[in-house]
């Protein structure tokens, strides 16, 4: 056991003295906080100046308060949208939509409305024309706008005084909230975000680290050290030293990842003006003791699970290439369970399917965390499955640990399936 | 003296070839024992089942009195054929970690590896990553890592393999301090030559079997057809005759003879003497080598006759 330490620290220390263990634990954060603080960001720093466009409003009612539904600025105070009525002044009958698509060419414009007389009665469709007119929030926008001052001009011409309108009109709120025994918290999407995050880290670190266990494995034997180590402990301790060292790396990246997410969200303050608000935006986020507890249990275990076939693999092959090929067969649950827990377990966390699932050793690990992150699940469920997954992982370090021993020291041709069946039952 | 290592009986086979094939062995304590045969003759199987790396088919393995590869592991060290180390580690640091690894405490480790290191001149390099070293300072430090953490026993595959004649000497020398301080030293190797003065014993294998075994002495005694070499002045052609010699090889300055079974040598030398002026007379030693040949030979002619006679 003393050995297996050994084992364990070296394995530890040659993974985490590497730059890439740095540039590793740099670069998810940052792909992770650029993910979901660039939208956020972004809206803030889109400032593209006052967009102009022409309205040709032939029915008369909408073009006058179209300017209020878009109360929005750019940042030097101008209104972003700028309204203009180009059928004031003009009495006489103009084919507009030809000269409105040469303004529109050279610039003059950003674009043009036609709204056609009949169009606030649910006549003839209004039109909009623009050369980009493939930002989807914009359009919807415009559609709701017009909608809006369609129906309005409906409810006027029943005969109701502008006030009447307004109370009909008046807008309602809708928030969301989230029970979960305690005071009720608003949500607005922090718990899919939550989950989401949580069920990515898991994926991309089991990804990462089971697949570090195949090469280091597989390192012993291409650099022929695997005879030397073998001779100095027992192959099980040194298989379990590399799985244990492995794992131990990314619980470090994982604890540093969780710290710096905690220092972030709550030194909020100390953040420069639009970071800090959108940190703030994520801080309701914060999972709970529980949630992470759970993270922590199944991924340390998940990752014995897997890490146990990642081994075996890396002991029967004699290149990165020949690896390749048979990883698939791991690599699969893995991705299976990831799509799963994001399409399944956000929208029904406790329906049968995802709870069966969530059983399965292959796919627990995932399926557990986001299950706790949505909607923590009943403390036997979550017994069941750690034990279920316990056993697995066992079973799977059991024959890995077979395998090992024999393919280790093997080169040459890769083993069928006979032959392996063989290796775990000689060793 | 006690037996470091028995071997009875020992058997593997791979697949269809056996490799080594009901093997006896019997290693004295404090002696270098030299494992000899060509390539693919079944000496690093043999080592190999040695080290517990494999398992035998059949037979039972005694090393340093016990059968319970645990309970030895950390007495021995190990050179296996295939030379591999942590090719990312320093030469410093990975001694140490393959010497705590042997249950030797980390300040002692750090002790044994400078003397070590100082003793192999790399007090330079104590500091480099393996990969920056060139391939005999990395044998080196393999070298090192086998002996470091003061084994009973070595097992030693080809050790001599990658080193230039220098560090050969270098490292036979070591051999030969070990032993003087009761080391067990086990080593195969096919170059014949450096292990007749290194070795107090040898065992030549040959297709996964036990050609002959013994001390150098006696391998040479009941293998040794000695030969004669007369250099001579005149002409004489008493060695023609095939009651007094075997064999014979006439060189321009020498005649070099094999004595007829039951012939002393000195017999030879009388006859020659009366017939013309012997400058020389040499009783020659017949080295490992030859003995190995002619071994292998022999068997190798007596199976092509059993193959002969049963068709």
């Amino acid at each position: 056991m003393k050995k297996m330490f050994l084992v364990v620290r070296q394995e530890y220390l040659n993974r985490v003295r590497t730059k890439g263990f740095l540039i590793g634990t740099l670069i998810i954060p940052i792909i992770m906080g650029v993910l979901i603080l660039f939208p956020l960001l972004l809206d803030r720093v889109d400032d593209e100046g006052t967009r102009t466009f022409a309205v040709v409003d032939s029915s008369g009612v909408i073009f006058a308060q179209l300017a209020e539904s878009f109360p929005d600025t750019t940042q030097a105070g101008d209104p972003r949208y700028r309204f203009e009525d180009y059928l004031r002044g003009h009495r006489t009958e103009v084919d507009w939509a030809p000269r409105l698509s040469a303004e529109t060419m050279n610039g003059t414009i950003d674009g043009f409305f036609m709204i056609p007389p009949s169009f606030p009665k649910g006549g003839t469709e209004a039109r909009f024309y623009a050369q980009n007119v493939s930002d989807m929030s914009r359009n919807l926008r415009f559609r709701r706008a017009l909608e809006g001052l369609a129906r309005r001009a409906r409810i006027k011409d029943s005969g109701l005084s502008e006030e009447q309108i307004g109370q009909i009109l008046a807008p309602t709120a809708f928030t969301t909230f989230r029970v979960d025994g305690g005071e009720a918290t608003e949500d607005t999407g922090q718990t899919f975000g939550l989950a989401y995050v949580f069920s990515f880290v898991f994926y991309i670190s089991l990804f990462t680290y089971g697949l570090t266990t195949l090469r280091t494995t597989l390192e012993e034997k291409t650099a022929r050290t695997a005879e030397l180590m073998v001779s100095h402990v027992r192959p099980l301790h040194l298989m379990g030293g590399k799985i244990l060292g492995v794992g131990a790396v990314g619980l470090t990246q994982l604890g540093i990842w969780f710290l710096a997410a905690a220092l972030l969200t709550t030194q909020s303050a100390a953040l420069p003006g639009p970071m800090a608000s959108a940190v703030e935006q994520i801080r309701a986020t914060a999972p709970s003791p529980a949630v992470i507890t759970v993270f922590f249990v199944f991924f340390f275990f998940g990752f014995l699970f897997y890490s146990g076939m990642f081994v075996s693999i890396g002991a029967m092959v004699n290149s990165e290439t020949e690896a390749q090929q048979m990883q698939t067969p791991v690599v699969m649950p893995i991705i299976l369970a990831f799509i799963i827990s994001m399409v399944l377990g956000t929208r029904s966390p406790d329906g049968t399917i995802v709870v069966v699932l969530s059983m399965i050793p292959f796919f627990s690990p995932i399926l557990m965390v986001v299950r706790a992150c949505v909607l923590m699940p009943p403390l036997w469920q979550i017994l069941l499955s750690l034990g279920i997954l316990i056993l697995g992982t066992w079973a799977s370090i059991w024959i890995s640990a077979r395998i090992f021993r024999v393919g280790l020291l093997m080169y040459g041709k890769k083993p069928n399936l006979p032959e392996m069946l063989r290796w775990i039952r000689q060793a | 003296m006690t037996a470091a290592l028995e071997l009875t009986g020992v058997s593997k086979s791979y697949a269809e070839v056996e490799a080594v094939q009901s093997f006896d062995l019997t290693v004295e304590a404090g002696s270098i024992f030299g494992l000899l045969g060509p390539n693919g003759a079944g000496k690093t199987t043999l080592i190999r089942m040695i080290m517990d790396i494999i398992r035998p088919d059949r037979g039972t393995i005694h090393l340093l009195g016990s059968t319970d590869p645990e309970l030895r592991r950390d007495r021995i060290g190990y050179l296996p054929e295939e030379r591999g180390i942590y090719r990312k580690m320093k030469v410093r640091e990975l001694l140490v970690y393959l010497a705590q690894l042997r249950s030797i405490p980390a300040g002692r480790a750090r002790e044994q590896a400078d003397f070590w290191i100082e003793r192999f001149s790399l007090s330079e390099r104590a500091d480099e990553k393996i990969e920056a070293l060139s391939k005999g300072n990395a044998q080196k430090v393999q070298f090192i890592a086998t002996i470091l953490h003061e084994p009973e026993a070595i097992i030693l595959d080809e050790p001599f393999s990658g080193f230039d004649p220098v560090n050969v000497d270098l490292v036979k020398n070591v051999m030969l301090e070990l032993k003087d301080k009761g080391m067990t030293i086990l080593l195969s190797t096919h170059q014949m030559e450096t292990v007749e003065r290194l070795c107090d014993s040898i065992c030549l294998i040959h297709e996964g079997k036990k050609i002959l075994d013994g001390s150098i002495r006696e391998v040479k005694q009941q293998r040794g057809t000695n030969a004669v070499q007369i250099e001579f002045d005149g002409s004489t052609d008493f060695y023609r005759d095939p009651k007094w010699v075997s064999r014979f090889d006439e060189s321009s300055r020498y005649v070099e003879m094999i004595p007829a079974a039951g012939v002393d040598p000195s017999e030879l030398l009388r006859l020659a003497i009366a017939d013309v002026q012997v400058s020389r007379f040499q009783i020659m030693e017949p080295s490992v080598h030859q003995i190995f040949l002619e071994a292998v030979g022999v068997t190798e002619s007596s199976e092509i006759r059993s193959a002969g006679v049963s068709r």
